[in-house]
């Protein structure tokens, strides 16, 4: 008797659990409901953002090659922009010398006139006509500021090599970028393989398309004009060359 | 006869702005678009003077100047390296390496061409 009552209390209990269960089934089930509802939304969403970083990634080798094209087209004009200041450098130099003949002859020319005035000393219309002469030919100074002002377009044309330089300095930055570019294109065409392989292949040569860039660069080159970075330099250089020396010494004397 | 310089950089305007200021100054220029192509030119010219970037495809900078160091023709030819690297572990490796004077980038070509007579003349 005792054992039927205590079979019918486990059956009670395992009742009672099964209540509590189809209880919590209750509650679960709209849960469950909504979770199914909200995945048969985000798949969508998921596949269009899929497609987005498909997108961007086939994208990516095109911006390479643009940042490419950026560095090929000012590298070219830079160089064209130095040859010309390299013919024009030329030029001067060449004005220089024709100047400094002139300079050369204009000073023979008033030595012969100087002389011609000490024979015709005993005739005063002779003289002054020789003074007259003399005067005229005073283009000596003129000589002078025509060299001057060369000069300054020489060390105009210095200056423009130097800013010139920035060309350098961008060519590395971009090539930074570029790198950059490559790294995260890498990373999408993973992270594109994890969600859908398909995915990469649907992507145009996605994986075939690897980025180039055979430039090396430094990430962190800029273009600046002061001077403190030279010195800064220059303070280590110093620093490790008597460094250098002193061990050579005791080297020496060991 | 003129001094024969030989200048690395895998920048095309860099080679062209460091030769222009050379010859300014009466040097003879040869150029280099990385440190291999450079020690393939060293042995069929008198170089007399090597100026050399550090980032540079295929050979870089510090691998060449410690092939030039290493070789018994090239060891005592002054080496200057023209980089846009100002870090001073950089500035360190390249003078243990060999280098004897480090100019960053932007140059003053005044200062370039300063370094090089302090070897040459």
């Amino acid at each position: 008797m005792s054992d039927l009552h205590s079979n019918m209390e486990d059956v009670l209990k395992k009742v009672s659990d099964l209540k509590v269960l189809f209880e919590f089934g209750e509650k679960i089930v709209p849960i469950l409901e909504s979770l199914t509802q909200f995945l048969d939304e985000t798949v969508p969403l998921l596949e269009s953002i899929n497609e987005s970083i498909l997108e961007s990634s086939n994208r990516m080798p095109e911006a390479s090659t643009q940042i490419d094209s950026v560095t090929s087209a000012t590298e070219l004009a830079t160089t064209e922009i130095l040859d010309l200041v390299d013919e024009i450098t030329d030029k001067i130099g060449n004005t220089k010398n024709i100047l400094l003949n002139s300079k050369k002859k204009v000073n023979m020319q008033l030595e012969l006139m100087e002389k011609l005035k000490n024979t015709v000393q005993e005739n005063p219309e002779a003289v002054k006509l020789v003074d007259e002469l003399i005067s005229s030919f005073t283009k000596y100074e003129e000589i002078e500021t025509t060299e001057k002002i060369l000069t300054e377009v020489e060390e105009a044309s210095y200056k423009i090599t130097l800013s010139l330089q920035v060309q350098d300095i961008t060519s590395q930055q971009l090539a930074a970028v570029n790198h950059l570019i490559i790294a995260v294109h890498e990373k999408l065409d993973n992270l594109l393989n994890a969600i859908d392989k398909s995915a990469v292949e649907k992507g145009v040569s996605l994986s075939e398309k690897k980025l180039q860039s055979g430039q090396h660069f430094d990430a962190d080159a800029a273009y600046s004009k002061d001077k403190d970075l030279q010195k800064d330099v220059d303070t280590i250089v110093e620093e490790q060359q008597q460094k250098a020396s002193q061990a050579e010494i005791d080297k020496l004397f060991s | 006869m003129k001094k024969v310089i030989l200048v690395a950089d895998d920048s095309p305007t860099i080679r062209k702005f460091v030769s222009f200021s050379l010859k300014m100054s009466g040097f003879e220029v040869l150029v280099a678009c990385d440190g291999m192509e450079a020690a393939e030119l060293l042995p069929k010219y008198n170089v007399d003077l090597i100026i050399t970037d550090l980032n540079m495809p295929n050979l870089d900078g510090f691998e060449l100047i410690k092939a030039i160091r290493e070789n018994e023709n090239n060891r005592n030819i002054p080496i200057i390296i023209l980089s846009s690297l100002n870090g001073n572990e950089d500035i360190q490796r390249g003078l243990e390496y060999g280098a004897n004077s480090y100019l960053v980038k932007p140059f003053d070509p005044k200062r370039v061409q300063y370094e090089v007579a302090k070897y040459l003349n």
